[in-house]
């Protein structure tokens, strides 16, 4: 066994090597500072130099310094205490396969992590779908195991990074700008071209859809009682809120206004009862 | 095309109906002080010792109200054109000017244009010399719009607005200020330009009364490989004797712009 507590007396058996209980305070307090000057140098330079690098490379480095400082660390306190990990190596065998099963999961967790950082399918700030999972959100972080995602109600979900790299991932914050659609039914009595008109001039009075590429309109469907109309804007990235929650509201109070007719089903019902003359 | 003459100081003169229309300039506020801009009312008033209350209503009919905390008796404030990348949001550097009508240049020629360059006005607050940045308006809420140059996976977010060509005389200073462009087609064939995208936040303002003049544009039109496209660089004009530099609160690039995406 890797630690034999009561090895002898006042000595224990670490991967081999006996070590006094000083010689573990020791070592102890070594990790114990090496983890705060960890955590100081990560403030540190989250504080003082993040905020002149791109969100991604700043978290990404702010990783690297904490977790380069413990590996050193532990480094430092194996070789300092005499604590010879070849041992360890010769302990592996079975007892590492039985390890290896039982983490599985975490070691698919990790290495997934440390693909997701080189493969950036997005970096903090952007907008991400994950359709399989049916997750829509901000993503906040990939970590070493799992990466965080803020969900539009505002709580935050953590998804296994192994579930994230072998899903599609939709990423809505690719480019600068965004297209939004929706879909108006007029009357077959009306004009067609006229209708595209009143909705283009409505539109442009909308200060976040873009004029370049300009708003596109066309008859998408000869529907049962109306002809629809298919109406695309692109807008910033981040302006979604500005246009999409009021796009068919505008849309159809341009019609309403130049007296254009949206037409719905509409149903006769007559009762069982009822003479028909009546 | 239109030529133009030059425009000096002197040769710009106001044939938009300017009205009783507030100047650009400095302004010190004891207690009371009334604006008026095309489509915009400025009015600010003291409320007590320390604060005052500052109201702009624009051109459609939107009330912004501020307080305005000032230590010393009375404070300043200045009113000055700014480059037009504030409205409604600070998204972007860039400028998307679109030509109504496109400019045609022969093979390896040049020509000098003027085009209007939108302009917002911006409200400063000033404490010991200092410009802060207090509030932004623009005359023409049409201006405050986006475009994208480029296609959309991989295009560049532009404020945008479509000009045409001016010539000497025309003005409109709340609005515009004149932009002199001298374009030159490097290339062997005519060619058309349609388009001019370039990072604004480069280009310096002056202001006199309710006179507006602006940096120059370089543009020119050249081979880089198989590609072909448009160099774009800011031409710095020396500032005339009587005119003041607007302030500017915005980041300069200072280099070229190479517009790869296209001119026409």
């Amino acid at each position: 066994m890797a630690f034999e507590i009561f090895g002898t007396q006042d000595t224990i058996n670490v991967f081999g090597t006996q070590l006094s209980t000083w010689s573990l305070i020791v070592a102890a307090i070594i990790m114990t500072v090496g983890v705060i000057i960890a955590k100081v140098a990560s403030v540190f330079f989250k504080r003082y130099f993040a905020a002149n690098l791109e969100v991604n490379t700043a978290k990404n480095l702010q990783k690297l310094i904490y977790y380069g400082i413990i590996i050193v660390t532990l480094l430092t306190v194996t070789s300092s205490q005499g604590i010879d990990l070849s041992g360890l190596i010769v302990a592996g065998g079975i007892f590492g396969i039985v390890i290896g099963f039982a983490t599985q999961s975490v070691v698919s967790n990790l290495i997934s992590g440390i693909f997701l950082m080189f493969d950036r399918p997005a970096k903090a700030g952007d907008l991400i779908e994950i359709p399989s999972n049916n997750i829509y959100g901000r993503l906040i972080d990939i970590t070493v195991f799992s990466t965080r995602i803020k969900l539009f109600d505002g709580s935050i979900i953590r998804v296994p990074n192994e579930k994230v790299f072998t899903s599609e991932i939709r990423n809505v914050s690719g480019s600068e700008v965004r297209r939004i659609d929706c879909t108006v039914g007029i009357a077959y009595k009306e004009d067609v071209d006229h209708a595209i008109q009143v909705i283009k001039e409505e539109l442009a009075k909308l200060p976040y859809v873009l004029r370049e590429p300009e708003p596109a309109i066309w008859t998408e469907q000869l529907a049962d009682s109306s002809v629809n109309l298919k109406v695309l804007t692109w807008l910033p990235i981040d302006d979604w809120d500005e246009v999409g929650p009021i796009l068919v509201k505008v849309v159809k109070n341009a019609l309403d206004r130049a007296g254009i007719e949206i037409p719905f089903p509409q149903r006769t019902i007559w009762y069982g009862n009822t003479p028909k003359n009546s | 095309m239109k030529t133009v003459d030059s425009i000096s100081p002197e040769n710009v003169t106001n044939s938009i109906k300017i009205k009783n229309f507030s100047k650009y300039g400095r302004y010190s506020v004891k207690d009371d002080l009334e604006l008026e801009f095309p489509s915009t009312k400025i009015s600010i008033s003291r409320i007590d010792n320390e604060k005052f209350s500052y109201k702009r209503t624009n051109s459609e009919n939107e009330s912004i109200n501020k307080i305005i905390s000032a230590k010393s008796p009375g404070f300043g404030i200045e009113v000055a054109p700014v480059i037009p990348v504030n409205l409604p949001k600070h998204k972007t550097d860039f400028l998307f000017l679109r030509l109504t009508e496109k400019l045609f240049l022969n093979k390896n020629s040049s020509a000098e244009i003027v085009i209007p360059l939108p302009i917002e006005i911006g409200v400063f607050y000033i404490e010991h010399n200092k410009a802060e940045t207090f509030d932004f308006f623009t005359c023409d809420p049409l201006h405050s719009r986006y475009g994208l140059y480029g296609p959309p996976e991989e295009g560049i977010l532009c404020k945008y607005a479509k000009v045409s060509l001016m010539n000497a005389n025309e003005e409109s200073p709340f609005v515009y200020a004149k932009m002199r462009v001298f374009v030159h087609n490097e290339l062997d064939k005519g060619v058309s330009l349609g388009k001019i995208v370039f990072p604004v936040t480069d280009h310096e303002l002056y202001y006199k009364d309710t006179n507006v003049l602006v940096d120059n544009l370089k543009v020119a039109i050249k081979h880089r490989g198989a590609l072909e496209l448009v160099e774009v660089i800011q031409d710095t004009i020396q500032k005339p004797n009587g005119w003041t530099k607007s302030p500017t609160h915005r980041h300069k690039t200072d280099h070229k712009f190479s517009m790869e995406k296209g001119f026409d």
